[in-house]
């Protein structure tokens, strides 16, 4: 029976996936009992209560009782069933532990990319290691649109908004290969902008780290259309190598900060400067001009890059930085942002 | 107005086309909505046979990914702005509401017939866009696609904005006439029900339209001028866009569905001979359903980047949608015990809506559940979540309304055979076509995807085998209505022996719509001195 449910939705590959289809069953048994507390009444009413000669309907027009267990036994119900999404939506959206392996996703039509720490960057493909929590902080490119990072398999789905970051994670149980679609509608290529998350055991995942070949893992579940028609077991013999870096992210966010000249008056070692200093930005709390307070995360930082007038930190009001809208990639704001979090 | 003369009824008399393009009265504009409504309702479902035709297999059967996306377009944009919102208020509402407060017409006749022509304008500007190279944003408009995308979104957005206001001024129409045009005796509490249901819609339609139609006039405005309120490379929120396109567009989804639940109000009585079980529940949860509806916009953006408390907000709050709408179904199924029901063509839809509209509810309390939505929200589940409601729902409370109130607008009867196994079609065909859509959902598929993984074929399959079915039952209604109006028998007064207003008149009615002035005396569903 439990089997049988599970057929029914795509492999579970994360513990929060098992948790997700727990919660997707209990849901399941609630609507098909409450389906029940309508059509076996109806239905039997229909037969029983049908045109009848002689026989009169019975004059009844209300029944406080029946009124009061109808209003509060669905709302106690829908209580549980909040507050069991809720605490599953706490894990699968903000579980990430706070060391774990980040992953800068970017779209645009119609590809997904991904930018890693070690300052590589691959297409379509998202190599990560089995077991190893991976925080993904998602954007689309600035002129494009908005798309959607969904992995079925990991019951994980996030905007990817343009100009602005989310966030999604996962801790990938298995080896193989996830299918990640594309699922807020983008255009003519929307339903082909697939991608694939491919796990890694912890060897292979050091020999593709190192930049040698490595035969992928299997899909899991559905995978492209060659595969899904022979089973979904099959070893892909594609080899994939990946391309060694240059320099790491956050050395490429220290050249970009240089190269702009955002360290003439953004001080790394906590001093104040002509702005605020970059040391132990990234997590605080600044204290704004106006008096309220803002978490400095990728977003901030991002505005504060983009936009520098919108959040005056205190103390710097008669300060203008020159705005850098559209001068930056998407690549080179993330590595910048690696680079800031960096300096603790 | 004129009073049509002892033999004559409205359809009758005045005479002429001029007659009827310009009539002031509330039925005869009343059917030409209906005729209109009808219209586009045959385009969408066009539309509708096309995007199953392609889906029936994976990969591209007969058109590109570019027409598939102005295909799904105008399926959602007519189904909506032009049948779905404005099938039940405009038509049935406009017809039967003032008689059901014996009145003679609405509070402002001119005003409905410039709501009328409004409509059709606004109809008409979005039908242009076919021809001038169409749209691909999806009905929901999101930016900054809609702002990029160089087919004729303005020219479509500004007929959503005309299309507003019509509801907008229908909605004002109906709130003055239910306060204004009641019947000599007719309190409050001696209200029809649908009556309750169409001033609750009225309220909303008032209350939101206004906002969507001032969103969809900057995404013109952002279009044509470059000035940045959505488009982030102008500075704008492309997110900012779905608050305010939710804030009216939820809403929007008791707009359809309220009408329609008010249709059942008045047919499950009628033809289980027994008064409606819990009058002032029923009116109350319409209200709730109303109410609620403003502060739940939020759950069509779990996973667009609102904070997890938001998040948690608007899915506690979603939740309380569920609870009226719980009282109205189990108030329904109670209406029914110890009746003497009838199965005459509008109860068999009464029943299929009750089914079908209890698995879109159930399937909402899905959606609204925090976890359950990532996973599911922008898939085919939510697609079918939707069609169970809109569909299922507004359609099937539209033709039980439209098979209720036919001898009243017509004066004739239709053929109760073919149109009880049109329903058993339509019944079926929709369930086929539907649930499918809710498991190819679960198992991962998003949604408006014009080419999809072999996985999904068959649910794809039996989902267009079931579209076939939907299309064959309504070219069966379309066929025995068609036929009563020329050819049916004559139908006796009041041929449901219903208690309402708008019954004890002649059908169909004189232009007048009651040679007497009406008094209440007896609430609306006292079917107390009932002989079988």
């Amino acid at each position: 029976m439990l089997k049988m449910f599970q057929e029914l939705l795509p492999v579970a590959d994360t513990q929060a996936a098992h948790q997700w289809d727990n919660l997707y069953l209990f849901l399941f048994i609630v609507c098909v009992f409450f389906f029940l507390t309508v059509m076996v009444p109806m239905v039997v009413f229909a037969i029983k209560y049908r045109k009848k000669p002689g026989v009169k309907p019975t004059y009844i027009e209300r029944n406080e009782t029946l009124e009061a267990i109808w209003t509060i036994i669905p709302t106690i119900v829908l209580m549980v069933i909040f507050a069991w999404g809720y605490i599953a939506y706490k894990h699968l959206q903000d579980g990430a532990p706070p060391n774990a392996m980040e992953v800068r996703v970017l779209a645009r039509q119609w590809n997904w990319s991904f930018q890693y720490d070690d300052g590589r960057t691959t297409s379509g493909e998202l190599f990560v290691p089995v077991n190893t929590p991976v925080k993904l902080i998602i954007t689309s490119r600035k002129n494009d649109v908005i798309h959607s990072f969904f992995v079925p398999n990991f019951r994980i789905k996030k905007d990817a908004v343009p100009g602005m970051y989310t966030s999604a994670w996962f801790k990938a149980d298995k080896v193989g290969q996830n299918l990640v679609f594309c699922a807020e509608y983008c255009g003519a290529g929307h339903s082909g902008m697939h991608a694939k998350i491919i796990v890694l055991d912890q060897k292979r995942w050091q020999l593709w780290k190192w930049g040698k070949e490595i035969k992928l893992p299997p899909w899991i579940g559905y995978g492209d259309e060659k595969l899904a028609a022979n089973g979904s077991t099959k070893t892909e013999t594609v080899k994939a190598a990946a391309i060694m870096p240059h320099k790491n992210l956050i050395t490429q966010g220290k050249e970009l900060s240089q190269e702009r000249g955002c360290t003439a008056c953004h001080s790394v070692d906590g001093s104040k400067g002509v702005g605020p200093t970059y040391r132990g930005l990234y997590g605080s709390k600044a204290l704004l001009a106006d008096g309220s307070t803002v978490l400095a995360d990728e977003n901030y930082i991002r505005e504060s890059i983009e936009n520098p007038q919108a959040k005056i930190v205190k103390g710097y009001e008669n300060l203008v930085m020159p705005p850098y809208p559209g001068q930056m990639a998407d690549v080179e704001i993330n590595a910048l942002i690696a680079y800031i979090k960096s300096i603790k | 107005m004129h009073e049509s003369p002892a033999g004559e009824n409205f359809m009758t008399y005045p005479k002429g086309i001029r007659s009827w393009l310009l009539t002031l009265d509330h039925k005869r504009i009343g059917l030409m909505y209906l005729f209109s409504v009808l219209t586009f309702f045959l385009l969408g479902g066009i539309f509708a046979m096309l995007i199953r035709l392609e889906l029936f297999s994976p990969g591209a059967q007969f058109m590109t990914a570019e027409t598939y996306n102005k295909i799904f377009t105008y399926h959602g944009t007519i189904m909506v702005f032009l049948v779905i919102i404005p099938m039940i208020p405009t038509a049935m509402g406009n017809f039967v509401l003032p008689m059901m407060l014996g009145a003679k017409d609405v509070a402002f006749p001119r005003l409905n017939l410039a709501s009328y022509y409004i409509f059709m304008a606004g109809a008409i500007m979005a039908l242009c866009t076919l021809f001038l190279g169409g749209v691909d944003t999806g009905w929901t408009f999101y930016t900054p696609y809609s702002t990029h995308t160089n087919t004729s979104a303005t020219l479509m957005l500004c007929a959503a904005f005309v299309v507003g206001f019509s509801s907008i001024f229908t909605g004002l129409n109906f709130i003055v006439t239910v306060h204004r045009l009641k019947a000599k005796g007719q309190g409050w509490g001696k209200l029809p029900l649908f009556v309750w249901a169409i001033y609750a819609t009225s309220i909303i339609q008032v209350l939101a339209t206004p906002v969507v139609a001032l969103t969809l006039a900057l995404v013109a405005i952002e279009r044509v001028f470059g000035i940045g309120i959505f488009d982030p490379t102008l500075g704008g929120d492309p997110v900012l866009f779905q608050h305010f396109f939710w804030f009216y567009s939820h809403p929007a989804v008791y707009i359809m569905i309220l009408p329609a639940m008010g249709v059942i109000n008045e047919v499950v009585p009628v033809f289980s001979r027994k008064p409606i079980f819990g009058y002032k529940a029923m009116a109350g949860a319409i209200f709730g359903i109303a109410l609620v509806s403003f502060v739940v916009w939020g759950h069509h953006m779990f996973v667009s980047g609102q904070t997890s408390v938001v998040n948690m907000i608007f899915s506690l709050v979603t939740m309380f949608v569920a609870i009226p709408t719980g009282i109205k179904v189990y108030s329904w199924v109670a209406t029914m015990y110890k009746g003497s029901i009838h199965f005459d063509t509008p109860m068999l839809y009464a029943f299929a809506f009750i089914f079908v509209f209890v698995i879109g509810g159930l399937t909402g309390v899905i959606l609204a559940t925090l976890a359950a939505d990532v996973h599911l929200t922008d898939t085919y589940f939510v697609v079918g979540h939707f069609h169970y409601v809109m569909v299922g729902g507004t359609l099937m409370g539209f033709m039980a309304g439209l098979h209720y109130w036919f001898p009243l607008f017509f004066g004739k009867m239709y053929n109760e055979t073919l149109a009880k196994i049109s329903c058993v079609l339509i019944f079926l065909g929709f369930n086929c076509t539907f649930f499918p859509q809710l498991l190819a959902g679960q198992k991962g598929m998003p949604r408006r995807y014009f080419d999809y993984v072999p996985e999904f074929t068959i649910y794809n399959q039996i989902s267009s085998v079931g579209a076939a079915l939907i299309a064959i039952g309504f070219f069966m209604a379309l066929f025995y209505f068609a036929y009563a109006i020329f050819k049916g028998k004559k139908t006796k007064k009041n041929p449901w022996r219903a208690l309402t207003l708008e019954w004890q008149t002649d059908c169909p009615p004189p232009t007048q719509n009651f040679t007497y002035e009406p008094e209440v005396t007896y609430g609306p569903y006292e079917f107390k001195g009932e002989r079988v």
